[in-house]
């Protein structure tokens, strides 16, 4: 959780590592530029091959925002409509009126939520094609919530990471091919 | 359900061995999805990631939780892992060795997806066609371009 900011001060609004849940969670105590960044990344992926396979893929975000992940990257192909609002509780009445692709949405709505984390939406399916493109041949595959978290060794280590899981591409949001 | 590879049941451990779904189950499409299910559900993983994410793996329920919040009813249960499993044992990862996506049709909706890897798509271009009669109005983002046309 990125509870810290570079300087070490402590963001008061994040609440989890006030919980007894986080009362390990204290701060590198060394002072490599590494302990600065963002400790923990997720990506959240429908199902691919049907939008509605997983439509609490279009919430979680929100829930992991407000919590302090530092780095969010979010994969949806799909654009937003009238009918998705009656249980898609990220979007509004304006996105489906501009039929905004729900990643790029997503990415404005959570920016205002939590502007001191990382947020990426991208604009694509997630196929056998493409998957490494997002993912690092290390991360682990969830079932429809996908982590990536870039443990030191190969295998999921219990400890906390210290970087983040994935390289961003050049601009926030991309559209892929 | 929270899957973590070689540690817990996959998905394959719990869906495969039995017949496959013939494809007569209900979907979003014909019954509809209740909103709050979807809410319950995204707390209940969200707070499985922030635990996975905190590092405090063995408080994960390491369950299948399933619920129906129209008659108040939850289940959970846990799942074992099947030691012939095709994905988490035998590593037969056949989904990841699929062909090229076909094209679908998407769910609640009139409209097909059609995945176009090779050649690039000009929406403007693509915008100034649709805005051709019998299309009354055309709307353009980055994203996307569309036209809406009254049906008699």
């Amino acid at each position: 959780m990125r509870a810290y900011r570079a300087d070490g001060t402590f963001t008061p609004w994040i609440l989890l590592p006030k919980t007894p849940l986080f009362s390990n969670a204290t701060p590198a105590k060394s002072s490599s530029p590494a302990s600065a960044k963002p400790v923990s990344s997720v990506s959240l992926l429908p199902a691919p091959s049907s939008s509605d396979a997983a439509p609490s893929a279009q919430q979680r975000p929100s829930l992991l925002a407000r919590a302090g992940v530092g780095r969010l990257r979010i994969l949806d192909r799909d654009f937003v409509e009238p009918s998705n609002l009656q249980r898609q509780s990220l979007f509004d009445e304006s996105d489906a009126r501009d039929s905004l692709p729900k990643a790029v949405a997503a990415q404005q709505k959570l920016r205002s939520v939590n502007s001191s984390i990382s947020i990426e939406g991208i604009v694509a399916d997630l196929t056998s094609q493409n998957a490494t493109n997002f993912f690092p041949a290390s991360t682990s595959f969830w079932t429809a919530l996908t982590i990536s978290k870039r443990a030191s060794s190969s295998t999921i280590s219990p400890s906390r990471t210290t970087g983040p899981g994935f390289t961003p591409p050049p601009s926030a949001v991309t559209a892929l091919p | 359900m929270t899957i973590r590879p070689g540690l817990t049941a996959c998905l394959a451990c719990l869906l495969e061995g039995e017949r496959a779904a013939s494809g007569v189950e209900e979907t979003c499409d014909t019954v509809g999805v209740l909103g709050p299910v979807v809410q319950l559900i995204s707390s209940l993983e969200s707070a499985e990631a922030l635990k996975f994410l905190a590092g405090k793996e063995d408080a994960l329920h390491g369950r299948l939780i399933s619920s129906d919040v129209w008659s108040g009813r939850f289940q959970s249960v846990e799942i074992s892992r099947n030691a012939d499993c095709r994905a988490c044992a035998r590593r037969d990862f056949s989904y990841l060795e699929g062909d090229a996506q076909p094209h679908v049709t998407m769910c609640g909706r009139d409209s097909v997806q059609i995945h176009e890897r090779f050649r690039s798509l000009d929406l403007a271009a693509s915008a100034r066609a649709l805005l051709l009669p019998p299309n009354p109005s055309v709307t353009m983002n980055s994203f996307s371009a569309s036209a809406f046309r009254r049906m008699k």
